[in-house]
């Protein structure tokens, strides 16, 4: 056999390779029947190697590989992978999907990080391991270049190990590195490292992304997955600073946010100005980025993706791309009608993990519907759904029609809230479900069918420059507007309701949060992050469709009196009904409410008063050509940017330091000068 | 069309004459608009908690139609809340 070196693979650092370097015959015929078989994940995988162990006649028997991930590993025939031999994988992916169908395949439900501990166990033996490597450098050390993932613990228990060594396989840091002498047999190819391209995705995808985006604080740290919809969201990034990436792997749309100054790992509380990764899945351009990059870490499985290890990161994001949820929250992410598809892979740990991040959001995505257009929010999972993550882990989901957050929330809650991001056309279904399984009361109804409109979202400043956020009510805000109710005053709720009142029925909290966002008209201003929102403000209209005026009312919380509520919460009010056409407002006021009366008195138009023994009845009629200002300090709408609430101002609400006697003693309605 | 109907728009304290307190509630009939508000409509009429029915003797003065116990708001303590 001629003598080789690395030189004629990488033309540098010439490393005698010795007589480990063989056709891949040799190498392969030291593989006994019977063997179980390592794949390298992903795009790592040895396909020279696959596609001669596939050929050879007569070949090793019942040889069994493990992979966790493979694509376009196998050889092809006719558009589908072609293997006489058994599999056993971690992970279901579109190249084995059909030998999972045909039973050739085994699928091990596990998460990923617990691999390493089952194969050093024993418990799943491993006779061969054949990867795909770069060459060595020049004190013998190759890189396992775009997948370390399992291969660290594989390389500890493989009785053999195997390798191509391909030059265009980039050399990566972090636990990357292994000597030649951990090989059994070396060999040589020099073919393209195999591609993966995310398939293009949809409107509805995108919008999903979007709604991802928008809740992606500057300084937060990214765990992306494998989906799709997570991996669009990368592209709603642009605009952000100081990210960070911790995740299991990174892909093509990591290198955009590297080199526009994104992604600069700068707040990472661990591996600081570090991307922290287990494998790459990409194409030459990622492949490329990563070669010889110290600002890249790969490393075990095990230690990016343990839940301890994620939730050391401040302000960590994980996002899992399901196929389905119940309305108590059980997330379907590896089987869905009764395929298995995917994997628990790392979601769970990534779940927990950004759960116990200071600041993190676990998020699960998904598009309401599947691609026949079922729901993909059912009251039930069904005989064939696997539960992936359970509804106790499961924070924020998020679907084309906007987010839910349900941790800490009871069932009734949670049925409201994923009803609402659900598919129109499926809501009164899935709350007629819930009716009938006791998970919402039997009165509860939807005045809406329609989607939530998000793009009525406004984040504004009231005094002192602080900002709010003013959006469309919900049916699920019911809870939160009994909390507002109950920290107005007793004269706050007598001016406002015009009687005494010592709580609020469901059915009144209902009516001022539960509207059809047309003749029924609620706006809320609410303070903190999405995901513990306190509403300060209220205000609703209800329109007469004979006089084509709406009847308006508002509350505000006492702290927050004084401070441009109320103001904000009119402007947009206005601003909403002059966009439908709406005549003008009419208004019942106590007549010592003058700060009500001063607040309506702002309103653009005519107005006009006329009193009676117990009431000021006021009516403004918009000018005709009503050229409603939008509010000067009104900033782009939620999907521009991230709702970044500040939290400094959070349980400090700015109470004017001087407000009026008469405003303290008389301020049931919003009112600001 | 609206429905007038009698509701509880108040509930106050008063004394009777051996400073004994008493929850007295005070009803109009009203009408409910679509903000919940309610517009009341005619004289006030009164009752203690248990129903017992009250007249209205002075701005400040009650008295229990079935014993004649008067009945009045404590100084200081003037917690009608309109």
């Amino acid at each position: 056999m001629p003598k080789c070196t690395t030189s004629d693979l990488s033309g540098t650092n010439a490393v005698d390779l010795g007589p480990k370097l063989v056709s891949a015959d040799r190498a392969l015929g030291a593989i006994k029947a019977g063997s179980r078989i390592y794949i390298g994940t992903g795009c790592a995988a040895p396909r020279g190697l696959l596609t001669r162990l596939e050929a050879m006649e007569p070949g090793p028997a019942d040889l069994e590989f493990v992979s966790f991930l493979t694509t376009s590993a196998l050889p092809q025939a006719g558009g589908s992978p072609r293997t006489r031999f058994r599999h056993r994988a971690f992970f279901v992916g579109s190249e084995v999907c059909g030998l999972a169908r045909s039973g050739q395949l085994d699928y091990v439900p596990i998460s990923l990080e617990e691999i390493p501990r089952l194969l050093t166990s024993g418990r799943l033996p491993i006779d061969v391991a054949l990867l795909q490597v770069s060459p060595p450098d020049a004190r013998g050390f190759v890189s396992l270049g775009v997948s370390v993932d399992l291969a660290p613990a594989i390389l500890s228990v493989a009785r053999t190990v195997i390798a191509e060594i391909n030059p265009a396989m980039p050399r990566t840091y972090g636990e990357s590195f292994v000597h030649l002498d951990r090989f059994d047999a070396l060999v040589k190819v020099d073919v393209p490292v195999a591609e993966y391209v995310h398939p293009k995705i949809g409107e509805i995808a995108e919008r999903v992304a979007r709604y991802i985006a928008s809740i992606i604080e500057d300084g937060s740290t990214l765990q992306i997955g494998l989906g799709r919809v997570p991996n669009e969201a990368l592209r709603h990034l642009t605009d952000r600073r100081d990210l960070g990436i911790h995740s299991d792997v990174i892909t093509d749309g990591l290198v955009d946010l590297v080199e526009a100054g994104v992604v600069t790992g700068r707040r990472k509380t661990r591996y600081r100005d570090r991307i922290v990764a287990s494998y790459c899945l990409g194409t030459r351009r990622l492949y490329d980025f990563v070669d010889n990059n110290p600002g890249l870490q790969l490393l075990p499985i095990d230690q990016v993706c343990h839940p301890e290890e994620v939730a050391r990161q401040t302000r960590m994001v994980s996002i899992t791309q399901a196929f389905a949820i119940d309305l108590t929250g059980q997330v379907c992410v590896d089987q869905f009608e009764g395929a298995f598809y995917g994997g628990v892979s790392t979601q769970v740990g990534f779940t927990r993990g950004a759960a116990h991040s200071a600041g993190g959001k676990p998020i699960v995505c998904l598009s309401s519907t599947t691609d026949d257009g079922a729901s993909r929010i059912k009251p039930l999972l069904e005989a064939g759904d696997g539960v992936g993550i359970a509804r106790s882990d499961v924070h924020y989901v998020i679907t084309e029609y906007g987010i839910a957050y349900l941790f800490g929330k009871s069932i009734r809650e949670r049925a409201l809230a994923l009803i609402e991001v659900a598919h129109p056309r499926w809501r009164e279904m899935l709350l007629s479900s819930a009716k009938k399984l006791g998970y919402v009361r039997s009165d509860q109804y939807l005045a809406s069918q329609a989607a939530y409109p998000v793009h009525e979202e406004r984040v504004v400043t009231v005094k002192k420059d602080v900002k709010i956020m003013i959006r469309p009510a919900r049916a699920g805000d019911a809870g939160a507007l009994q909390a507002l109710f109950h920290r107005l005053s007793p004269d706050d709720i007598y001016t406002r309701f015009f009687r005494h009142l010592r709580s609020m029925t469901y059915r009144d909290l209902q009516t001022l949060c539960n509207v059809n966002h047309e003749t029924e008209v609620a706006f809320l201003a609410v303070t903190g992050p999405r995901e513990n929102e306190e509403i300060v403000g209220s205000a609703c209209y209800w329109l007469n469709p004979t006089t084509n005026l709406a009847e308006v009312a508002f509350m505000v919380s006492p702290e927050w009196q004084g401070a441009g509520v109320g103001t904000a919460l009119q402007t947009r009010l206005v601003e909403y009904a002059v966009s439908r056409g709406v005549r003008g407002f009419v208004a019942v006021i106590l007549p010592r409410n003058t700060s009500m009366l001063r607040l309506i008195a702002r309103a653009p138009g005519i107005v006009t008063t006329s009193r009676d023994e117990d009431a000021v009845h006021v009516t403004v009629v918009f000018p005709a050509s009503a050229e409603v200002s939008r509010p000067s300090q009104q900033e782009e709408p939620q999907f521009a940017s991230a709702w970044q609430e500040p939290k400094t101002y959070r349980g400090l609400p700015p109470k004017e330091p001087h407000a009026s006697p008469q405003r303290e003693t008389c301020s049931g309605l919003a009112l600001v000068p | 069309m609206q429905i007038r109907e009698p509701c509880q728009i108040n509930e106050f304290k008063v004394i009777d004459d051996q400073e004994n307190e008493h929850a007295l509630i005070e009803y109009r009939n009203a009408t409910k608009t679509p903000s919940l508000k309610l517009l009341p409509v005619g004289r006030s009429w009164f009752a203690l908690s248990d129903g017992t029915p009250v007249d209205q003797i002075g701005d400040e003065a009650f008295r229990i139609e079935s014993s004649g116990t008067v009945l009045r708001k404590p100084k200081r303590m003037h917690n009608d809340l309109r």
